[in-house]
């Protein structure tokens, strides 16, 4: 459990709905707000404007493409993102976004929300 | 040797008999020691005159000769046996027609053989110019024939092997132009020999691949060294196919570069094939990490809503066992996807003995990660009827009816599960982890929504999906 969680509300884009709900399950668990889970770019970007997330749990590739859209749309804004991919290359993730972790599946959903913690500083 | 000599003067000798000795040793020399035969006619087409070569190379001597028409001589019949007329002898023309005649002809050896010469007839004149006789020198090619033949007969060898050759071959010269295609690279490309000479045949390759086939060529032509590259070639029907072009250099006898000869092969099916094998592996390798995530997340929630071990290890095995055999589907499913109705007989069937289930439906195939979430439902849906509902009495019947729709860029699928005959349903206090499944796995995954109503007759699960086009199973057998 990640008591930094607490209230926060944590956009998860997955298109795989089993890991989806297993990680929005944990999350609730913390107690935290889940905003999706999505599996698409295009729901999550306006979810993503409607409800200001504090944090984001991402995966690579979703049902329609690769999520870059939508990172680069929630990093500019200031939203910390954890990235979660089972195909890209992990380093070209981190050269892209070098202040976000990145995690390689399958990955336990309580350490997607570990890694998410620090990052929440408002919500902490 | 004295004796021909006069004979090719002409002029007395007593005018100046120091000088003209000596002019005249000095034109024996040279026609002596010439390597060509020289005759001289006079103006009756006899010979007055041969040298030493002309000896050899007739086989007559010039006493054998003199007073004699030369053609009558060693010109005398045709190699194919024919008599030669004097008249149509294109040397003895060069007398009446004042010209200098040049040509090959064939003479008639004194042992009757024949041989190939050169020959260059020139008119005599006198001081007035009028012509008074004619020189004849004569030249025999018998060795250049030969080998001209064999050059000839090697070219042919070559082409005649080249253009029956299974592959495309190509040769350029030390400029790195074409010189030559053999005719499957005609065929191929439709291009005319002519079309592909110099860099003609450029055209031929794909715009995208020719900036980088140029690149492969000229890194090698500047090291005349052997190279290998592939790239997309049109064939005459406008195609283009991958080939693989091997090419090495070609060296002259003293080591000077010449050019390159190449073949080409068309790699097509095998780039392909190649294609096709890395994206399997690459699709593969993505379903294993998917796989053991949603083993990862079964384990998860199944911890989260079990109050026991038991019911935990139970649930657990359930579900991994419901996620092997979707797994199964989809490597028996159609290219097309894992169908609709074996989804809930793969879950059901056990559970039927010929009048507990019915499933009714049009055929339907769902694409991979459809047919893999909605197993995992048809699971949990299954698992409770047999725990609570329809399923869990001897009297009891499932029965699922779906219909397809048609629409604008994908299919509409409307599915109702019905449960009868089970113990009295009440709604339950809070949704249960089944619904929650449903709900989100079915309304997200397959862009629609689920309904479940609770009537005390019997469990009503009405499921609204939307499918786009079906993607490609990559694990359907290809024999398909």
């Amino acid at each position: 459990m990640s008591p930094c969680m607490r209230g926060a509300r944590i956009l998860v884009a997955e298109d795989n709905m089993l890991v989806a709900m297993d990680l929005a399950a944990e999350l609730e668990a913390c107690d935290a707000e889940v905003i999706g889970p999505f599996a698409r770019i295009g729901e999550a970007l306006t979810a993503a404007a409607e409800h200001s997330p504090d944090g984001a749990i991402l995966d690579v590739n979703l049902l329609d493409g690769e999520v870059t859209p939508l990172a680069e749309k929630l990093l500019a804004a200031g939203i910390p993102v954890v990235f979660c991919t089972g195909v890209a290359l992990p380093k070209d993730l981190r050269g892209r976004y070098p202040d976000s972790p990145v995690f390689i599946k399958p990955t336990p959903p309580e350490r997607l929300a570990e890694a998410l913690c620090p990052l929440i500083g408002g919500a902490a | 040797m004295d004796k021909r000599t006069q004979d090719c003067g002409g002029r007395r000798q007593d005018t100046d008999p120091e000088g003209f000795q000596e002019v005249q040793r000095r034109l024996n020399a040279v026609l002596d020691n010439a390597t060509v035969a020289i005759f001289l006619m006079n103006e009756r087409q006899q010979c007055t005159y041969m040298n030493a070569a002309a000896e050899r190379l007739t086989g007559y001597t010039l006493e054998e000769t003199r007073g004699r028409a030369l053609h009558d001589v060693v010109h005398h019949t045709r190699p194919d046996g024919r008599p030669y007329p004097l008249e149509e002898c294109p040397i003895d023309r060069a007398f009446p027609e004042r010209n200098r005649m040049q040509g090959e002809e064939v003479f008639v050896h004194k042992d009757g053989s024949f041989y190939p010469v050169a020959f260059t007839a020139s008119p005599i004149r006198d001081d007035s110019g009028a012509p008074v006789g004619t020189i004849i020198e004569v030249r025999g090619i018998a060795e250049e024939k030969a080998r001209e033949n064999a050059l000839r007969e090697s070219e042919e060898r070559f082409r005649n092997m080249a253009d029956n050759a299974p592959v495309m071959l190509w040769v350029t010269g030390a400029d790195g132009c074409c010189t030559y295609v053999n005719r499957l690279f005609c065929d191929f490309t439709g291009q005319s020999l002519e079309d592909a000479l110099g860099l003609g045949w450029l055209e031929t390759i794909h715009p995208e691949d020719r900036e980088e086939a140029k690149r492969v060529f000229l890194a090698a032509d500047q090291r005349r060294e052997a190279f290998q590259s592939e790239y997309r070639l049109q064939r005459a029907d406008g195609v283009y196919r991958w080939v693989m072009d091997a090419a090495a250099p070609r060296f002259g006898p003293n080591g000077d570069f010449l050019g390159y000869i190449g073949s080409v092969i068309d790699i097509d099916e095998r780039k392909e094939a190649e294609e096709r094998r890395n994206l399997l592996v690459q699709e593969l390798h993505h379903r294993v990490k998917n796989n053991l995530a949603t083993v990862q997340s079964i384990v998860g929630f199944t911890l989260r809503n079990s109050p026991t071990m038991e019911a935990f290890s139970r649930g657990l095995t359930g579900r991994i066992a419901a996620l092997a055999r979707s797994h199964t589907l989809l490597t028996e499913g159609t290219r097309a996807g894992t169908r609709l109705r074996d989804i809930f007989l793969n879950e059901l069937g056990p559970y039927d003995d010929g009048s507990r289930v019915a499933l009714e439906g049009p055929a339907v195939a769902l694409p991979n990660d459809a047919a893999v979430a909605l197993s995992m439902a048809v699971h949990e849906l299954t698992t409770n009827a047999v725990k609570y509902g329809a399923l869990s009495n001897d009297a009891g019947r499932v029965s699922v009816t779906w219909s397809v729709e048609d629409c604008g860029d994908g299919r509409k699928i409307l599915i109702d599960w019905v449960e009868r005959g089970g113990p009295p349903v009440e709604t339950p206090a809070r949704s249960g982890f089944g619904s929650v499944l449903l709900e989100r796995l079915l309304g997200r995954q397959l862009d629609g929504s689920t309904e479940i109503r609770f009537p005390p007759e019997g469990i009503e699960v009405r499921i609204r999906a939307t499918l786009g086009a079906a993607a490609p199973n990559p694990y359907a057998p290809v024999t398909e």
